[in-house]
Protein backbone atom coordinates (compact mmCIF):
# COMPACT_ATOMS: atom_id res chain seq x y z
CA UNK A 1 0.00 0.00 0.00
CA UNK A 2 1.39 3.33 -0.89
CA UNK A 3 1.60 6.62 1.49
CA UNK A 4 -1.29 8.80 1.57
CA UNK A 5 -0.21 11.47 -1.02
CA UNK A 6 2.35 9.69 -2.40
CA UNK A 7 -0.16 8.55 -5.15
CA UNK A 8 -1.26 12.30 -5.68
CA UNK A 9 2.15 13.65 -6.12
CA UNK A 10 3.52 10.58 -8.32
CA UNK A 11 0.11 10.66 -10.57
CA UNK A 12 1.26 14.66 -10.43
CA UNK A 13 4.03 14.34 -11.70
CA UNK A 14 3.26 11.97 -14.79
CA UNK A 15 0.60 14.78 -15.68
CA UNK A 16 3.26 17.55 -15.89
CA UNK A 17 5.28 15.58 -17.92
CA UNK A 18 2.69 14.42 -20.41
CA UNK A 19 1.22 18.20 -20.45
CA UNK A 20 4.84 19.63 -20.67
CA UNK A 21 4.27 21.90 -17.67
CA UNK A 22 6.80 23.75 -15.97
CA UNK A 23 5.62 22.25 -12.53
CA UNK A 24 3.38 20.27 -10.54
CA UNK A 25 1.56 22.64 -8.50
CA UNK A 26 -2.07 22.79 -10.10
CA UNK A 27 -5.40 22.08 -9.31
CA UNK A 28 -6.40 18.07 -8.35
CA UNK A 29 -9.83 19.46 -9.41
CA UNK A 30 -8.58 20.97 -13.30
CA UNK A 31 -9.73 19.00 -15.99
CA UNK A 32 -6.80 17.43 -17.69
CA UNK A 33 -7.47 17.77 -21.12
CA UNK A 34 -9.47 21.20 -21.36
CA UNK A 35 -7.65 23.15 -18.31
CA UNK A 36 -4.08 21.31 -17.68
CA UNK A 37 -3.55 21.36 -21.65
CA UNK A 38 -3.23 17.45 -21.99
CA UNK A 39 -3.88 16.95 -25.61
CA UNK A 40 -6.48 14.46 -26.14
CA UNK A 41 -4.12 13.07 -28.96
CA UNK A 42 -1.82 12.40 -25.93
CA UNK A 43 -4.42 10.56 -23.89
CA UNK A 44 -3.12 6.94 -24.57
CA UNK A 45 0.84 8.32 -23.10
CA UNK A 46 -1.20 9.18 -20.14
CA UNK A 47 -2.74 6.25 -19.71
CA UNK A 48 0.05 4.08 -20.14
CA UNK A 49 2.29 6.30 -18.05
CA UNK A 50 0.43 5.97 -15.31
CA UNK A 51 0.30 2.52 -15.94
CA UNK A 52 4.18 2.26 -16.05
CA UNK A 53 4.29 4.66 -13.12
CA UNK A 54 2.15 1.75 -10.94
CA UNK A 55 3.09 -1.24 -12.52
CA UNK A 56 -0.95 -1.69 -12.75
CA UNK A 57 -3.67 -2.41 -15.45
CA UNK A 58 -6.32 0.27 -16.10
CA UNK A 59 -9.25 -0.36 -17.40
CA UNK A 60 -10.08 2.22 -20.47
CA UNK A 61 -13.27 2.86 -19.10
CA UNK A 62 -12.11 4.22 -15.66
CA UNK A 63 -9.34 5.96 -17.51
CA UNK A 64 -12.30 7.50 -20.05
CA UNK A 65 -14.23 9.08 -16.84
CA UNK A 66 -11.04 10.53 -14.89
CA UNK A 67 -10.96 14.03 -16.09
CA UNK A 68 -8.66 15.64 -13.44
CA UNK A 69 -5.84 13.99 -11.18
CA UNK A 70 -8.50 13.86 -8.19
CA UNK A 71 -10.26 11.08 -10.25
CA UNK A 72 -6.87 9.87 -11.82
CA UNK A 73 -5.73 9.04 -7.94
CA UNK A 74 -9.07 7.91 -6.91
CA UNK A 75 -8.21 5.27 -10.16
CA UNK A 76 -5.21 4.49 -9.03
CA UNK A 77 -5.62 3.97 -5.73
CA UNK A 78 -8.53 1.33 -6.35
CA UNK A 79 -5.69 -0.36 -8.40
CA UNK A 80 -3.04 -0.85 -5.83
CA UNK B 1 13.84 -16.64 -46.44
CA UNK B 2 11.04 -17.41 -44.03
CA UNK B 3 10.64 -16.94 -40.38
CA UNK B 4 7.89 -16.44 -37.58
CA UNK B 5 7.83 -14.05 -35.27
CA UNK B 6 5.67 -14.20 -31.43
CA UNK B 7 3.64 -11.06 -30.85
CA UNK B 8 3.28 -10.48 -26.75
CA UNK B 9 -0.28 -11.22 -26.51
CA UNK B 10 -2.98 -12.48 -29.03
CA UNK B 11 -4.17 -8.85 -31.05
CA UNK B 12 -7.58 -8.14 -32.81
CA UNK B 13 -8.32 -8.70 -36.13
CA UNK B 14 -8.70 -4.60 -36.60
CA UNK B 15 -4.56 -4.06 -35.62
CA UNK B 16 -4.07 -7.42 -37.29
CA UNK B 17 -5.37 -5.75 -40.48
CA UNK B 18 -3.44 -2.83 -40.16
CA UNK B 19 -0.25 -4.71 -38.93
CA UNK B 20 -0.26 -6.43 -42.19
CA UNK B 21 -1.31 -3.16 -44.54
CA UNK B 22 1.46 -1.08 -43.16
CA UNK B 23 3.89 -3.74 -43.08
CA UNK B 24 4.81 -2.49 -46.81
CA UNK B 25 6.97 0.07 -45.29
CA UNK B 26 9.04 -2.00 -43.06
CA UNK B 27 11.88 -2.57 -46.03
CA UNK B 28 12.02 -3.38 -49.14
CA UNK B 29 13.18 -6.73 -48.48
CA UNK B 30 10.09 -7.65 -46.79
CA UNK B 31 8.41 -9.49 -49.49
CA UNK B 32 5.58 -10.81 -47.15
CA UNK B 33 4.36 -10.16 -43.40
CA UNK B 34 1.18 -12.52 -42.37
CA UNK B 35 -0.13 -12.67 -39.22
CA UNK B 36 -1.24 -15.63 -37.75
CA UNK B 37 -4.89 -17.25 -37.76
CA UNK B 38 -4.64 -17.09 -33.91
CA UNK B 39 -3.32 -13.59 -34.37
CA UNK B 40 -0.78 -14.34 -31.82
CA UNK B 41 2.62 -14.49 -34.11
CA UNK B 42 3.64 -13.00 -37.41
CA UNK B 43 5.00 -14.95 -40.71
CA UNK B 44 7.89 -13.38 -42.48
CA UNK B 45 8.87 -13.79 -45.73
CA UNK B 46 11.78 -11.92 -46.66
CA UNK B 47 15.60 -11.87 -48.57
CA UNK B 48 18.83 -9.72 -47.71
CA UNK B 49 20.24 -10.26 -44.90
CA UNK B 50 17.64 -12.02 -42.11
CA UNK B 51 19.46 -10.46 -38.83
CA UNK B 52 18.39 -6.91 -40.17
CA UNK B 53 15.33 -7.46 -41.73
CA UNK B 54 14.08 -9.39 -38.27
CA UNK B 55 15.41 -6.41 -36.22
CA UNK B 56 13.38 -4.03 -38.52
CA UNK B 57 10.47 -6.45 -37.98
CA UNK B 58 10.72 -6.11 -34.31
CA UNK B 59 11.02 -2.56 -34.35
CA UNK B 60 7.99 -2.00 -36.25
CA UNK B 61 6.05 -4.66 -34.37
CA UNK B 62 6.81 -2.88 -30.99
CA UNK B 63 5.43 -0.05 -32.23
CA UNK B 64 2.36 -1.03 -33.59
CA UNK B 65 1.35 -3.34 -31.21
CA UNK B 66 3.29 -3.55 -27.61
CA UNK B 67 1.15 0.31 -27.01
CA UNK B 68 -1.56 -0.55 -29.05
CA UNK B 69 -4.71 -1.68 -26.61
CA UNK B 70 -8.43 -3.62 -27.52
CA UNK B 71 -10.75 -0.85 -28.91
CA UNK B 72 -14.07 -0.36 -28.94
CA UNK B 73 -15.29 0.03 -32.11
CA UNK B 74 -18.91 0.90 -33.22
CA UNK B 75 -21.26 0.19 -36.13
CA UNK B 76 -23.58 2.82 -36.48
CA UNK B 77 -25.10 1.92 -39.28
CA UNK B 78 -25.81 -1.80 -41.62
CA UNK B 79 -27.36 -2.17 -44.36
CA UNK B 80 -28.05 -5.63 -46.44
CA UNK B 81 -28.99 -5.95 -50.03
CA UNK B 82 -32.03 -8.01 -51.33
CA UNK B 83 -29.76 -9.74 -53.79
CA UNK B 84 -26.65 -10.39 -51.83
CA UNK B 85 -24.46 -11.94 -54.59
CA UNK B 86 -21.71 -10.13 -55.88
CA UNK B 87 -19.57 -10.09 -58.75
CA UNK B 88 -15.88 -11.41 -58.80
CA UNK B 89 -12.72 -10.10 -60.13
CA UNK B 90 -14.97 -6.30 -61.06
CA UNK B 91 -11.19 -4.59 -61.78
CA UNK B 92 -10.43 -7.15 -64.32
CA UNK B 93 -13.13 -7.26 -65.95
CA UNK B 94 -13.53 -2.88 -66.20
CA UNK B 95 -10.24 -3.28 -67.56
CA UNK B 96 -11.61 -6.00 -70.38
CA UNK B 97 -14.02 -3.69 -71.15
CA UNK B 98 -11.76 -0.90 -71.55
CA UNK B 99 -13.62 1.21 -68.72
CA UNK B 100 -10.18 1.25 -66.51
CA UNK B 101 -6.98 2.16 -67.90
CA UNK B 102 -4.07 1.35 -66.13
CA UNK B 103 -1.17 3.28 -66.86
CA UNK B 104 1.05 3.58 -63.71
CA UNK B 105 1.53 2.04 -60.75
CA UNK B 106 -1.77 3.27 -58.65
CA UNK B 107 -2.57 5.35 -61.86
CA UNK B 108 -5.82 4.34 -63.24
CA UNK B 109 -7.98 6.08 -66.00
CA UNK B 110 -11.68 6.05 -66.02
CA UNK B 111 -14.29 6.15 -69.43
CA UNK B 112 -17.64 4.79 -69.98
CA UNK B 113 -20.20 3.35 -67.61
CA UNK B 114 -17.17 3.27 -64.75
CA UNK B 115 -16.81 7.07 -65.33
CA UNK B 116 -20.34 7.62 -65.38
CA UNK B 117 -20.55 5.97 -62.42
CA UNK B 118 -17.91 8.22 -60.74
CA UNK B 119 -19.56 11.11 -61.87
CA UNK B 120 -22.69 10.45 -61.06
CA UNK B 121 -22.04 9.59 -57.12
CA UNK B 122 -20.18 12.67 -57.44
CA UNK B 123 -22.46 15.26 -58.55
CA UNK B 124 -24.86 13.54 -55.70
CA UNK B 125 -22.36 14.74 -53.20
CA UNK B 126 -22.23 17.94 -54.79
CA UNK B 127 -25.71 18.46 -54.63
CA UNK B 128 -25.95 17.22 -51.02
CA UNK B 129 -22.97 19.57 -50.57
CA UNK B 130 -25.11 22.68 -51.29
CA UNK B 131 -28.59 21.39 -50.93
CA UNK B 132 -28.32 20.55 -47.37
CA UNK B 133 -25.57 22.01 -45.91
CA UNK B 134 -25.39 24.97 -47.84
CA UNK B 135 -22.12 24.41 -49.16
CA UNK B 136 -19.79 26.78 -51.00
CA UNK B 137 -17.80 24.82 -54.20
CA UNK B 138 -14.46 25.48 -54.50
CA UNK B 139 -11.61 24.33 -56.70
CA UNK B 140 -7.84 23.67 -54.96
CA UNK B 141 -4.81 22.86 -56.83
CA UNK B 142 -3.06 19.64 -56.78
CA UNK B 143 -0.33 20.90 -55.45
CA UNK B 144 0.04 22.12 -51.46
CA UNK B 145 3.33 23.78 -49.87
CA UNK B 146 5.21 21.36 -48.21
CA UNK B 147 4.79 24.03 -45.42
CA UNK B 148 1.43 23.57 -44.89
CA UNK B 149 1.28 19.82 -45.24
CA UNK B 150 3.78 20.21 -42.37
CA UNK B 151 1.62 22.55 -39.97
CA UNK B 152 -1.06 19.98 -40.83
CA UNK B 153 0.95 17.53 -39.11
CA UNK B 154 1.02 15.08 -42.19
CA UNK B 155 4.93 14.35 -41.96
CA UNK B 156 4.34 13.63 -38.74
CA UNK B 157 0.93 10.95 -38.72
CA UNK B 158 1.89 10.37 -42.69
CA UNK B 159 5.35 10.15 -43.84
CA UNK B 160 5.25 6.97 -45.76
CA UNK B 161 2.36 8.44 -48.08
CA UNK B 162 3.57 11.91 -49.08
CA UNK B 163 4.42 12.21 -52.36
CA UNK B 164 6.93 15.12 -52.76
CA UNK B 165 6.61 17.24 -56.09
CA UNK B 166 10.47 18.75 -57.39
CA UNK B 167 12.13 20.01 -60.35
CA UNK B 168 15.21 20.64 -61.49
CA UNK B 169 17.81 23.26 -59.66
CA UNK B 170 17.94 26.45 -61.23
CA UNK B 171 21.19 25.84 -62.53
CA UNK B 172 22.41 25.83 -66.33
CA UNK B 173 25.19 23.27 -65.85
CA UNK B 174 23.00 20.56 -63.81
CA UNK B 175 20.09 20.77 -65.88
CA UNK B 176 22.29 20.16 -69.08
CA UNK B 177 23.62 17.46 -67.03
CA UNK B 178 20.43 15.97 -66.46
CA UNK B 179 19.50 16.14 -70.12
CA UNK B 180 22.60 14.47 -71.43
CA UNK B 181 22.18 11.84 -68.80
CA UNK B 182 18.67 11.45 -69.94
CA UNK B 183 19.26 11.17 -73.60
CA UNK B 184 17.85 7.71 -74.09
CA UNK B 185 15.01 8.69 -72.40
CA UNK B 186 15.20 6.72 -69.17
CA UNK B 187 15.13 8.96 -66.44
CA UNK B 188 18.36 9.11 -64.39
CA UNK B 189 18.51 11.39 -61.91
CA UNK B 190 22.00 12.51 -61.03
CA UNK B 191 22.97 13.64 -57.48
CA UNK B 192 22.31 17.18 -56.62
CA UNK B 193 19.98 18.13 -59.80
CA UNK B 194 16.67 18.47 -57.22
CA UNK B 195 16.65 20.54 -54.51
CA UNK B 196 14.33 19.98 -51.74
CA UNK B 197 10.82 19.58 -52.62
CA UNK B 198 9.01 22.92 -52.24
CA UNK B 199 5.32 21.21 -52.98
CA UNK B 200 3.82 18.10 -52.41
CA UNK B 201 0.73 16.31 -54.61
CA UNK B 202 -2.16 16.82 -51.82
CA UNK B 203 -3.41 13.45 -49.75
CA UNK B 204 -6.77 15.17 -49.60
CA UNK B 205 -8.93 17.90 -50.41
CA UNK B 206 -9.80 19.69 -46.83
CA UNK B 207 -6.27 21.02 -46.10
CA UNK B 208 -6.37 23.43 -48.61
CA UNK B 209 -10.09 24.73 -47.01
CA UNK B 210 -8.41 24.82 -43.96
CA UNK B 211 -5.58 26.91 -45.30
CA UNK B 212 -8.07 29.31 -47.14
CA UNK B 213 -9.47 30.32 -44.07
CA UNK B 214 -6.02 31.78 -42.01
CA UNK B 215 -6.36 34.01 -39.56
CA UNK B 216 -10.35 34.17 -40.08
CA UNK B 217 -12.80 34.94 -37.56
CA UNK B 218 -15.79 33.50 -38.41
CA UNK B 219 -19.38 34.94 -37.85
CA UNK B 220 -21.19 31.45 -38.31
CA UNK B 221 -20.28 27.94 -38.89
CA UNK B 222 -18.55 28.05 -42.67
CA UNK B 223 -19.46 24.94 -45.26
CA UNK B 224 -16.94 23.80 -48.49
CA UNK B 225 -17.36 21.55 -50.74
CA UNK B 226 -14.46 20.65 -53.57
CA UNK B 227 -13.76 17.35 -55.75
CA UNK B 228 -9.78 16.84 -56.17
CA UNK B 229 -7.06 14.58 -57.17
CA UNK B 230 -5.33 13.14 -53.77
CA UNK B 231 -2.22 11.21 -53.77
CA UNK B 232 -1.10 8.96 -51.06
CA UNK B 233 2.08 6.57 -52.03
CA UNK B 234 0.93 2.62 -50.56
CA UNK B 235 3.35 0.61 -51.88
CA UNK B 236 2.72 -2.91 -52.52
CA UNK B 237 -1.03 -2.07 -51.80
CA UNK B 238 -1.85 -0.18 -54.88
CA UNK B 239 -3.13 -3.38 -56.64
CA UNK B 240 -6.30 -2.14 -58.32
CA UNK B 241 -8.90 0.42 -57.80
CA UNK B 242 -8.96 -0.18 -54.44
CA UNK B 243 -5.77 1.02 -53.66
CA UNK B 244 -4.58 3.59 -56.26
CA UNK B 245 -1.79 6.71 -55.58
CA UNK B 246 -3.89 9.11 -57.68
CA UNK B 247 -7.52 9.23 -56.81
CA UNK B 248 -10.34 11.01 -56.76
CA UNK B 249 -12.31 12.44 -53.70
CA UNK B 250 -15.12 14.93 -53.08
CA UNK B 251 -15.16 16.22 -49.51
CA UNK B 252 -17.51 18.22 -47.68
CA UNK B 253 -16.20 20.64 -45.09
CA UNK B 254 -16.92 21.70 -41.69
CA UNK B 255 -15.43 24.96 -39.96
CA UNK B 256 -17.32 26.08 -36.88
CA UNK B 257 -17.95 25.89 -33.26
CA UNK B 258 -17.51 22.42 -31.83
CA UNK B 259 -21.28 21.55 -31.24
CA UNK B 260 -22.33 23.11 -34.98
CA UNK B 261 -19.70 21.09 -36.27
CA UNK B 262 -20.68 17.67 -35.02
CA UNK B 263 -24.26 18.02 -35.77
CA UNK B 264 -22.84 18.91 -38.78
CA UNK B 265 -21.03 15.25 -39.39
CA UNK B 266 -23.77 13.36 -38.20
CA UNK B 267 -26.00 15.14 -40.72
CA UNK B 268 -23.40 13.69 -43.16
CA UNK B 269 -24.50 10.47 -41.88
CA UNK B 270 -27.58 10.58 -42.10
CA UNK B 271 -27.55 11.68 -45.75
CA UNK B 272 -25.07 8.79 -46.66
CA UNK B 273 -27.52 6.45 -45.27
CA UNK B 274 -30.00 7.66 -47.91
CA UNK B 275 -27.44 7.48 -50.54
CA UNK B 276 -26.79 3.83 -49.81
CA UNK B 277 -30.53 3.05 -50.09
CA UNK B 278 -30.74 5.25 -53.57
CA UNK B 279 -27.81 3.08 -54.52
CA UNK B 280 -29.29 -0.28 -53.49
CA UNK B 281 -25.64 -1.00 -51.53
CA UNK B 282 -24.78 -3.21 -49.02
CA UNK B 283 -22.11 -2.05 -45.89
CA UNK B 284 -21.82 -0.40 -42.55
CA UNK B 285 -21.00 3.02 -41.22
CA UNK B 286 -18.29 1.99 -38.39
CA UNK B 287 -15.80 3.12 -36.14
CA UNK B 288 -12.59 3.80 -37.88
CA UNK B 289 -8.64 4.54 -37.95
CA UNK B 290 -6.17 6.07 -40.00
CA UNK B 291 -3.19 4.62 -41.52
CA UNK B 292 -1.07 6.18 -39.32
CA UNK B 293 2.91 5.48 -39.66
CA UNK B 294 3.47 2.60 -37.14
CA UNK B 295 5.76 5.18 -34.99
CA UNK B 296 2.55 7.33 -34.16
CA UNK B 297 -0.16 4.39 -34.89
CA UNK B 298 -1.00 3.76 -31.06
CA UNK B 299 -1.58 7.16 -30.02
CA UNK B 300 -3.22 8.59 -32.55
CA UNK B 301 -5.29 5.29 -33.26
CA UNK B 302 -6.29 5.37 -29.44
CA UNK B 303 -7.35 9.25 -29.71
CA UNK B 304 -9.65 8.80 -32.29
CA UNK B 305 -11.41 5.73 -31.57
CA UNK B 306 -11.99 6.78 -27.83
CA UNK B 307 -13.09 10.61 -29.07
CA UNK B 308 -15.35 8.83 -32.07
CA UNK B 309 -13.65 11.03 -34.59
CA UNK B 310 -13.89 8.59 -37.05
CA UNK B 311 -16.30 7.11 -39.03
CA UNK B 312 -16.32 4.86 -42.43
CA UNK B 313 -18.77 4.37 -44.65
CA UNK B 314 -17.59 0.27 -45.80
CA UNK B 315 -19.27 -1.36 -48.78
CA UNK B 316 -19.22 -5.14 -49.18
CA UNK B 317 -16.88 -6.22 -51.88
CA UNK B 318 -15.57 -9.70 -53.08
CA UNK B 319 -14.53 -12.23 -50.86
CA UNK B 320 -11.05 -13.12 -50.52
CA UNK B 321 -10.27 -16.44 -52.32
CA UNK B 322 -10.65 -18.13 -49.24
CA UNK B 323 -13.66 -17.13 -48.53
CA UNK B 324 -13.35 -14.66 -45.78
CA UNK B 325 -15.61 -11.64 -46.42
CA UNK B 326 -14.69 -8.33 -47.15
CA UNK B 327 -15.20 -4.40 -47.32
CA UNK B 328 -13.74 -1.83 -48.95
CA UNK B 329 -13.93 2.17 -47.14
CA UNK B 330 -15.91 4.54 -49.50
CA UNK B 331 -16.15 7.29 -47.38
CA UNK B 332 -15.34 8.55 -44.20
CA UNK B 333 -17.21 11.10 -41.72
CA UNK B 334 -14.25 12.79 -40.02
CA UNK B 335 -13.67 15.16 -37.02
CA UNK B 336 -10.41 16.95 -35.89
CA UNK B 337 -11.16 18.93 -32.83
CA UNK B 338 -9.79 21.88 -32.71
CA UNK B 339 -5.98 21.04 -34.57
CA UNK B 340 -6.98 22.95 -37.72
CA UNK B 341 -8.56 25.82 -35.45
CA UNK B 342 -5.60 26.22 -33.84
CA UNK B 343 -2.88 25.53 -36.96
CA UNK B 344 -4.68 28.42 -38.98
CA UNK B 345 -6.01 30.59 -36.40
CA UNK B 346 -9.61 30.37 -37.39
CA UNK B 347 -11.65 31.29 -34.45
CA UNK B 348 -15.28 30.28 -34.59
CA UNK B 349 -18.33 32.22 -33.56
CA UNK B 350 -18.61 31.37 -30.05
CA UNK B 351 -15.04 32.92 -29.68
CA UNK B 352 -12.64 29.93 -29.46
CA UNK B 353 -10.20 27.72 -32.04
CA UNK B 354 -12.87 26.67 -34.82
CA UNK B 355 -13.65 23.05 -34.62
CA UNK B 356 -13.56 21.47 -37.92
CA UNK B 357 -14.94 18.03 -39.68
CA UNK B 358 -15.18 16.89 -42.99
CA UNK B 359 -16.73 14.01 -45.21
CA UNK B 360 -15.16 12.61 -48.15
CA UNK B 361 -15.85 9.88 -50.61
CA UNK B 362 -13.32 8.30 -52.52
CA UNK B 363 -14.93 7.95 -56.08
CA UNK B 364 -12.75 5.03 -57.83
CA UNK B 365 -13.66 2.77 -54.48
CA UNK B 366 -17.24 3.48 -54.72
CA UNK B 367 -17.51 2.65 -58.48
CA UNK B 368 -15.58 -0.49 -57.32
CA UNK B 369 -17.77 -1.39 -54.67
CA UNK B 370 -20.96 -0.60 -57.10
CA UNK B 371 -20.11 -2.70 -59.76
CA UNK B 372 -19.12 -5.77 -57.21
CA UNK B 373 -22.93 -5.24 -56.10
CA UNK B 374 -24.81 -4.45 -59.35
CA UNK B 375 -22.64 -6.21 -61.69
CA UNK B 376 -22.22 -4.77 -65.64
CA UNK B 377 -25.76 -5.70 -66.81
CA UNK B 378 -27.61 -2.33 -66.40
CA UNK B 379 -30.73 -4.27 -65.70
CA UNK B 380 -29.18 -5.05 -62.06
CA UNK B 381 -28.66 -1.67 -61.16
CA UNK B 382 -31.10 0.73 -59.44
CA UNK B 383 -33.90 1.96 -62.19
CA UNK B 384 -33.24 5.48 -61.20
CA UNK B 385 -29.49 5.27 -61.58
CA UNK B 386 -29.42 2.62 -65.00
CA UNK B 387 -29.98 6.06 -67.47
CA UNK B 388 -26.76 7.81 -65.94
CA UNK B 389 -24.97 4.94 -65.91
CA UNK B 390 -24.95 3.05 -69.38
CA UNK B 391 -26.06 6.08 -71.03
Amino acid sequence: MLEAGEVEQRVRNVVKRVAKLANADFSADADLFRELGVESVAALELLVSLEEEFSIEIPDAAFNDARTVRALVTVVEGLT
Amino acid sequence: MKFVLPLARAIDPDLAADVEKQAVYVSIDLIALRVSPDRSSVEIEGQGDENELRAKVETFLRSMVSRSRPLERKIVHSRKRNNPALHRAVYQEMKKRGWAIELGRGQVGLTGPALLAAQAIDRRCAQLAQAQFGAVEAAYPALIPATVLGRCGYFHSFPHAVSFVSHLVEDFDRIEEFRRANAAGNLVVPMGVLPTPEACLTPAVCYHAYQSLEGEKLRAGRVLTSVGKCFRYESKNMTGLDRLWDFTMREIIFIGNETWVNAQRQAAIDAVRAQMEEWDLEGTIETANDPFFPAAYASKTYWQVRGDLKFELRLTIEPKPDGEMRSLAVGSFNLHENFFGNTFDITADDGAPAFTGCVGWGLERWVLAAFTQHGFDAADWPSRLRSEIFS
